[in-house]
């Protein structure tokens, strides 16, 4: 891997969030709305009396850590469907640019574009819900860490399906990780979910890192178990979507799916 | 041997795209490929650049296979096209800024300026790609080739890229050994003589 073509591939990125009014939009309008929306709700939960437990706080730091999630794993997706949009992947790729080399360059871009959005919701929780996630930061990063590397999985899983089956299945860059939120228990504990989705959401690495993280804001310190269980799996995953994705692409450059996405 | 091509094939299940191409390219020569739609020209060059994998048969650039030095012949080689594009939001000097990082060329922003001097596009370099029509877009992406060093300034090369910059239809990789240029050519308009198809 050459660090310069690394540096293209964030260029190319930074120009496109620079150039592409969605791009800015996905970035910080929709994580400062989710945590408007669910402000007011804790809002509201504190007016009739039952905000007890620090409920407040869970679904606030709740809202922020899944909004890096999810933009984290649509950006990868986005960002590779960006090529395909402009038509841009058999430049990249007569290049002598790697997928490894791409990967790593989307990947930093998207950690800062997380990191933007994620400080703007901060803020307005901050300023606005009395909600300060920033003292809880040191204990909370190793779970961000861990959401980043399994929202990487996914994107990765995501762009390996839009190679074989290009734009028809682009929804799932947005969707796909809303199919998980149910089982992930951000807003709630494992225990709110029926018997047999225990076990499906005790399988998902954000399941672990929202425990961990209403554990450190209910005063219980920071959880090596949960930290360390989330690594594990997240370890998997990384490896089954890397394997998939390229398996995928060796497939399509033997298919010509390659130069023929649209 | 800049490149050499043995019996190469390329079957899509009952489909055989290319059957049997075997070609040679010394330095300083110059070929075309001529055939009709569905002939396998383009497929032929997307297996010269690694896009697609032979079903049969054995590319070598420069002595090298793909499978061992993806890295080393794509540096040496450039591509264009028009059913390729370019982030349209972005503009010609951030999309051109790109590929000079790519190719690691030293002095990037001269060299675009050189190269966009050359192709009589300068004054659209702050325009964003989606504002170009189709032949300042392929003149673009005829500047993507910022990591040559000598051909491109020649005059006999330069004067090529001029007069067929509107053609539209052809390919060119490019050999840092000799310095001379090989242009990939589909379009059998183009005839011989200065305008050649060629390699």
């Amino acid at each position: 891997m050459k660090t310069h073509r690394i540096k293209a591939v964030m260029m190319r990125h930074a120009y496109e969030v620079r150039r592409n009014a969605d791009r800015v939009t996905d970035m910080v309008y929709w994580p400062v709305l989710d945590i408007i929306v669910w402000g007011f709700f804790t809002i509201y939960l504190a007016h009739g009396g039952r905000s007890g437990g620090g409920i407040a706080g869970f679904l606030l730091g709740a809202a922020i850590l899944w909004g890096m999630f999810y933009a984290f794993q649509r950006d990868m997706a986005v960002g590779f469907l960006d090529e395909l949009w402009s038509r841009n992947l058999i430049n990249l790729f007569s290049t002598p640019l790697g997928v490894s080399e791409y990967l790593c360059g989307l990947i930093v871009v998207n950690l800062f574009k997380v990191a933007a959005g994620a400080v703007c919701a901060a803020l307005v929780a901050w300023v606005c819900y009395a909600f300060n996630i920033f003292p809880h930061l040191p204990q909370f990063v190793p779970f961000i860490l861990n959401l980043m590397l399994f929202g990487l999985a996914l994107g990765v899983f995501t762009s390996g399906l839009i190679f074989r089956y290009a734009t028809k299945v682009q929804g799932l860059a947005w969707s796909f990780a809303g199919l998980l939120l149910p089982v992930s228990c951000v807003f709630y504990p494992p225990g709110a979910l029926p018997r047999p989705l225990r076990a499906v959401a005790w399988m998902l690495p954000t399941t672990h890192c929202f425990e961990g993280m209403r554990q450190v804001l209910a005063g219980g310190g920071f959880s090596v178990v949960r930290f360390w269980e989330a690594l594990g799996l997240n370890a998997v995953y990384f490896a089954l979507a890397t394997l998939f994705f390229r398996w995928i692409f060796e497939s399509a450059r033997s298919r010509g799916l390659l130069v023929k996405l649209e | 041997m800049l490149i050499e091509v043995k019996h190469l094939s390329k079957r899509y299940g009952a489909t055989l795209a290319v059957d049997d191409v075997s070609f040679c390219i010394e330095p300083g020569e110059i070929l075309g490929l001529l055939g009709p739609n569905g002939a396998g020209k383009t497929t032929t060059i997307h297996m010269l650049l690694g896009l697609i994998t032979p079903s049969t048969g054995e590319v070598r650039v420069f002595g090298q296979t793909f499978a061992d030095h993806r890295e080393e012949i794509l540096q040496q080689m450039n591509f264009t096209s028009p059913y390729v594009s370019f982030p349209l939001r972005l503009t010609v000097m951030e999309n051109l800024s790109i590929f000079a990082r790519l190719y690691n060329v030293a002095e990037p922003r001269r060299r675009i300026g050189e190269m966009l001097e050359l192709f009589g596009v300068e004054k659209l370099r702050n325009k964003p790609i989606a504002r170009l029509s189709s032949g300042e877009t392929t003149r673009v992406g005829l500047c993507t080739d910022v990591s040559s060093h000598r051909a491109v300034r020649s005059q006999s090369p330069a004067q090529f890229y001029k007069r067929s910059a509107a053609s539209r239809r052809w390919r060119k990789c490019s050999c840092a050994w000799c310095g001379s240029r090989r242009y990939l050519d589909e379009n059998p308009s183009n005839k011989s003589g200065d305008d050649a198809p060629c390699v």
